[in-house]
């Protein structure tokens, strides 16, 4: 059984069909709407979310840039100012090179491996006990003055003897190498 | 075919009907472009973000490298102040200590230690020794003991154990 | 796919032709080859314009088609190229439609020249008038068609009862109003000239009578008698082309069937048919008997209507 559909009156006014424009405008709003609801809105949500968090992101980054720049450059000042001691820390106490350089002060005899261990878990300590001759304390005294220039770490400690002999002394003291891991 | 031509295109849509069809389309082409220009965007967003993310991660790493080799340097830096102090200390001691000594005694053997001081010399009179070199030696160290020994020239040899004890 | 479409989609279907002096139009609107309205109308040039014109708006698949009744047109019965070369027609010139083993051809210059004219009726379909018998032949055998109108008449003979063998088109020379009035006389050999004189006659007999009387009646007859005045001159200005137009006609039909039996074939024919459109004179139709010695079959065609029936078929190929 075939529905009969009321036929709709065609109003027409100025030459427009009045009905069938206010159907496709209504139409067009119907569109419009939905399509600004699910695809514009959302869109424009998700935009603006992740630029928000995009520039919380960048400040951050930028600020630890800062922090990293900073760091950089405290420790490329610090490392150029104490070169010499990160160098020395780095060599091996050579006793024939100890000689020649002590040669303006003392004649060393002796220098005898004692001891060597683990100084504040990153530093190797070695010492060892040095037998020299000289004339006077005072090469005594320029050579502890003059040993902070001498390509090693070394800390000259107790025991220190000094014994008269024929003219010279004997000096005997204990020298502590330091060196890196 | 009966007739001589061919019919004139006949479309399905009146034209306002397809005006209305273009517009409509033309909107909605317009909306849907601009979403997926901010989608787009959102996107290149959220991929600069991850960027920076990883950014972040490497530089902390780096920064807490970098701290780690200042502090290093700063205990070496420790180090080698210590030992120098420590050395210039132990020459000022020694200098002192052996300044100590009055002309008229001759030292013949000197054994300095951390926390003793043991002097074996020679002294013209005991006097000499007891005015001039066991005073400050006295006032230095905790106990001192001097042994005297007569030599035979009048002279004495004599044995000084000076010990400095921890105060508790 | 489009056969589906097609199944739901209006189609509205305009035939029309000219006839003495306004288009005869019928409008019919089909859906799924059912008729859904049907009507007829009678409009003059720009009636006609604003008629399709509103056609369209109101249906998009609005179908406008009519017939052309140009000389240069004939059918053949064959198909092929060489039998054109053998009858002498030109092929550069000439458009040619293949039905099956027949063909009907037109002359370019003719069909372009119609076709504008007819561009303000936004023609889609132009046929020939040779459809319109070859859609209502009876199969006989050595059969001679004829159709009459007001402005042309056609000539088919199919010797087989299918295929067209021969063909001829003849059109009526349009004369203006005035030049029949002033013509002294016609032809005396044609018996109804007398007849019109003596109306003439006796018009001018009541017009004298009419100056002398007085009364409200005698006015409303002098009104009446004028109107009638004007009719009766139409009638004879009619009358007088229909006349002409039958003198032509049976001219052009001996010559056409002289022309058959010279140059086309040896059989004589058996039957004539002869339809038209509006109305015949039987007086029409008995001359023309007695000049070709043959029974006349004469049938009325509704052109209109076979028009839109062609154009259904050309949409729906």
């Amino acid at each position: 059984m075939k529905l009969k559909i009321p036929k709709i009156p065609k109003i027409e006014m100025f030459g427009i069909d009045i009905i069938k424009n206010m159907l496709f405008f209504t139409l067009f709003v119907v569109v419009f709407l939905i399509l600004l609801g699910i695809l514009v809105a959302p869109s424009i949500k998700m935009f603006k979310l992740q630029k928000r968090e995009y520039y919380i992101t960048k400040r951050q980054a930028d600020k630890i840039e800062t922090h990293l720049e900073d760091k950089t450059y405290e420790y490329q000042k610090l490392y150029k100012e104490n070169r010499k001691v990160i160098f020395a820390l780095k060599r091996e106490f050579d006793k024939d090179n100890f000689k020649m350089f002590t040669k303006k002060y003392m004649d060393i005899l002796s220098i005898k491996d004692k001891n060597i261990s683990v100084y504040n878990k990153n530093f190797i300590k070695k010492t060892y006990i040095v037998s020299a001759k000289l004339n006077t304390p005072t090469d005594f005294y320029q050579f502890v003055d003059m040993s902070k220039n001498y390509k090693n770490i070394l800390k000259i400690y107790f025991p220190i003897v000094f014994k008269a002999k024929n003219g010279d002394i004997k000096l005997i003291y204990k020298l502590e190498h330091f060196k890196v891991k | 075919m009966y007739s001589f031509t061919r019919a004139n295109k006949k479309s399905f849509f009146a034209e306002d009907t397809k005006l209305w069809l273009i517009f409509i389309s033309a909107v909605s082409a317009l909306m849907i472009l601009f979403a997926s220009f901010l989608f787009i965007e959102a996107l290149f967003y959220k991929s600069d973000i991850k960027e920076l993310k990883t950014q972040i991660i490497d530089n902390n790493k780096k920064i807490e490298d970098f701290t780690k080799k200042i502090d290093f340097i700063k205990q070496e830096k420790q180090l080698y102040t210590k030992i120098s102090v420590n050395n210039e200390l132990l020459k000022d001691g020694v200098k002192n200590l052996l300044d100590l000594i009055p002309d008229p005694i001759t030292l013949t053997n000197i054994k300095i230690e951390k926390k003793s001081l043991y002097i074996y010399g020679v002294t013209p009179t005991k006097e000499v020794y007891n005015v001039l070199l066991l005073p400050p030696l006295k006032s230095i160290f905790t106990t001192t003991t001097t042994h005297f020994y007569q030599m035979e020239n009048g002279w004495y040899r004599f044995e000084s154990v000076n010990i400095l004890k921890e105060e508790q | 796919m489009f056969r589906l479409i097609q199944h739901f989609i209006k189609e509205t279907l305009i035939s029309f032709y000219f006839e003495k002096d306004s288009y005869k139009v019928q409008k019919r609107v089909v859906k799924h080859g059912n008729i859904l309205s049907q009507e007829e109308f009678s409009f003059n040039e720009d009636e006609l314009k604003n008629f399709i014109n509103s056609c369209y708006i109101e249906n998009t698949q609005t179908y406008v088609s009519t017939i052309i009744d140009t000389f240069n047109q004939g059918c053949v019965d064959s198909c092929t190229h060489s039998k054109y070369k053998a009858l002498g027609i030109n092929l550069d010139n000439i458009k040619i439609l293949c039905l099956k083993d027949y063909s009907i051809f037109i002359g370019l210059y003719e069909l372009n020249n119609f076709q504008k004219e007819m561009k303000k009726f936004k023609v889609d379909y132009i046929f020939s008038p040779y459809l319109m018998i070859d859609m209502n032949k009876k199969q006989t055998p050595n059969s001679l068609y004829m159709f009459y109108s007001d402005s042309f008449m056609i000539i088919v003979i199919y010797e087989d009862g299918y295929k067209p063998k021969y063909s001829n088109i003849y059109q009526f020379k349009l004369e203006e109003e005035n030049e029949i009035e002033e013509e002294d006389s016609i032809d005396d050999e044609i018996g109804e000239i007398d007849d019109i004189d003596d109306l003439v006659e006796d018009i001018d007999e009541i017009e004298s009578l009419d100056d002398t009387l007085e009364d409200s009646l005698d006015d409303s007859i002098e009104e009446s008698l004028e109107d009638m005045d004007d009719l009766e001159s139409e009638n004879i200005q009619e009358d007088i082309t229909d006349v002409k137009n039958e003198i032509e006609s049976i001219e052009f039909i001996k010559n056409s069937i002289k022309d058959y039996y010279e140059n086309y074939s040896d059989n004589f024919l058996e039957n004539a048919y002869l339809f038209y459109h509006d109305k015949i004179s039987n007086k029409f139709v008995e001359s023309i008997e007695n000049e070709i010695i043959l029974d006349i079959t004469d049938e009325k065609l509704d052109i209109l209507s076979i028009i839109n029936d062609l154009a259904l078929k050309e949409i729906n190929v």
